[in-house]
């Protein structure tokens, strides 16, 4: 039902890229899981943790918010599907989050969170990215925590998805920029330009929370990728 | 008057009889028809499915043979995410990048991307769709966020045809691909353009 905490069923559902599997042009997002964490005012050194911030709260445009919120992760016992609905009411629960390690278990708990410099955050390992799905379980999951309210993770979703696309334009412009020897902050400036820009209608950036004009913000901004950097 | 009145008292009261006869009949003979024609009606809509699928085949054949980098490039081209990519053949989105890069795909996978591409022609071509990768994500019905693509992903891809040829209901075809949907999509909240012009959920107003 619409209004039960949901869950993945597998760990495709949960994670976008686990391991060496992720891109290192993927700017950052919620969801996304760093090693080697020192959160403050947990005093507990370093470790792992997932950032809480919210994925429409991550960027001034499309340059990375100065702080964001990580909450801290630690190894479970056995997750099963039971937990998600039933149980662990301040955690995401993170299963399967060692790949090819489906015996290691972890959750992230939503009330041991706080504060960490982006540019401190830029420079950790990834241990994953979740995926559009599970960023809405993390964000259903913190909404619970933080208010009681549960919200369906459909309506979560409608209204991350104009924030995924751009990121995803985002990293296959900060690859062709690489390529290219072009440094991210300069590509991000000139990407974030693009994306700004109002021509009197609506900027493209506008244009992305209508879902029948995404693919032509997308076209159109691989056309100017190509053309600036060449792929 | 007094002679024929009998007459015609007689004539009346065997009437009813043979009205309840033929009204009877004309009510099976119709609920014959109903029945031959609703069996009919699925028969040619089982037929006019399969055909489809079969043409659609018949489109993908020609693309299975091109090259993976290449059908990925026009699949990009038409507008959709690499995200959308991955989600609708089934794969994750780490395994298409591999395959940009020119690692090859399982002849399933390719068979999956050339499917994709054919269903993006025939959308354009046959059903004159201006832009099927918006198209794909544009919801069926205001009342659940299922889109063209969610459809495609459950494999129904005969749905996503007849939606686009316009033979069904919105609702119609929800009803097909998931009968709860009614049900699995209700909610309290709702989405909306707040005032610094993103979207945010709120609850809904009763």
């Amino acid at each position: 039902l619409a209004h039960d905490l949901e869950f993945p069923r597998k760990p495709n559902d949960l994670y976008l890229a686990q391991g060496s599997e992720v891109s290192p042009d993927r700017p950052l997002m919620q969801g996304d899981v760093l090693d080697g964490v020192e959160i403050a005012g947990l005093e507990d050194g370093e470790g792992l943790g997932v950032i809480v911030t919210h994925a429409c709260s991550m960027r001034r445009g499309a340059v990375l918010a100065p702080r964001l919120r990580i909450a801290r992760v630690i190894r479970s016992k056995m997750l099963e599907q039971a937990d998600w609905t039933e149980g662990f009411s301040r955690h995401m629960l993170l299963p399967w989050l060692i790949p090819g390690n489906l015996e290691h278990h972890f959750t992230a708990s939503l009330e041991d969170a706080g504060i960490v410099k982006s540019e401190s955050a830029m420079q950790l390992p990834r241990l994953a990215c979740l995926s559009p799905f599970g960023i809405t379980l993390l964000q259903q999951r913190v909404i619970l925590s933080a208010s009681r309210h549960i919200v369906p993770t459909s309506d979560l979703h409608l209204v991350n998805a104009p924030v995924l696309a751009e990121l995803e334009m985002l990293e296959d412009w900060r690859e062709a920029a690489r390529k290219n020897g072009t440094s991210y902050d300069e590509a991000e400036a000139i990407f974030d330009e693009l994306m700004s820009a109002d021509a009197g209608d609506g900027s493209l950036r506008d244009d992305l929370t209508e879902p029948a004009r995404r693919s032509v913000v997308r076209r159109q901004i691989v056309d100017v990728r190509r053309e600036r950097f060449g792929s | 008057m007094s002679d024929q009145a009998p007459t015609s008292t007689s004539t009346e009261i065997a009437r009813p009889a043979r009205t309840e006869t033929t009204v009877r009949q004309l009510v099976s003979a119709a609920a014959g028809l109903r029945d031959e024609s609703s069996l009919l009606s699925d028969d040619a809509k089982d037929l006019h499915r399969r055909a489809l699928l079969h043409n659609l085949d018949t489109r993908t054949a020609p693309h299975a043979q091109r090259p993976v980098v290449d059908l990925l490039q026009s699949l990009s081209e038409s507008g959709f995410a690499w995200s959308e990519i991955a989600r609708l053949i089934g794969v994750s989105v780490p395994a298409l990048r591999k395959w940009r890069s020119g690692e090859s795909p399982t002849g399933g996978n390719r068979r999956r991307l050339a499917q994709l591409l054919a269903m993006v022609d025939f959308l354009a071509n046959d059903y004159l769709v201006d832009d099927p990768a918006s198209w794909m994500d544009v919801p069926i019905s205001s009342q659940a966020p299922l889109a063209p693509n969610d459809l495609y992903e459950m494999g129904r891809l005969d749905l996503v045809l007849d939606w686009a040829s316009q033979r069904l209901e919105g609702h119609e075809v929800l009803d097909e691909a998931l009968p709860n949907w009614r049900e699995r999509y209700a909610s309290d909240f709702e989405v909306v353009r707040w005032l610094d012009g993103q979207l945010v959920t709120r609850p809904r107003e009763r």
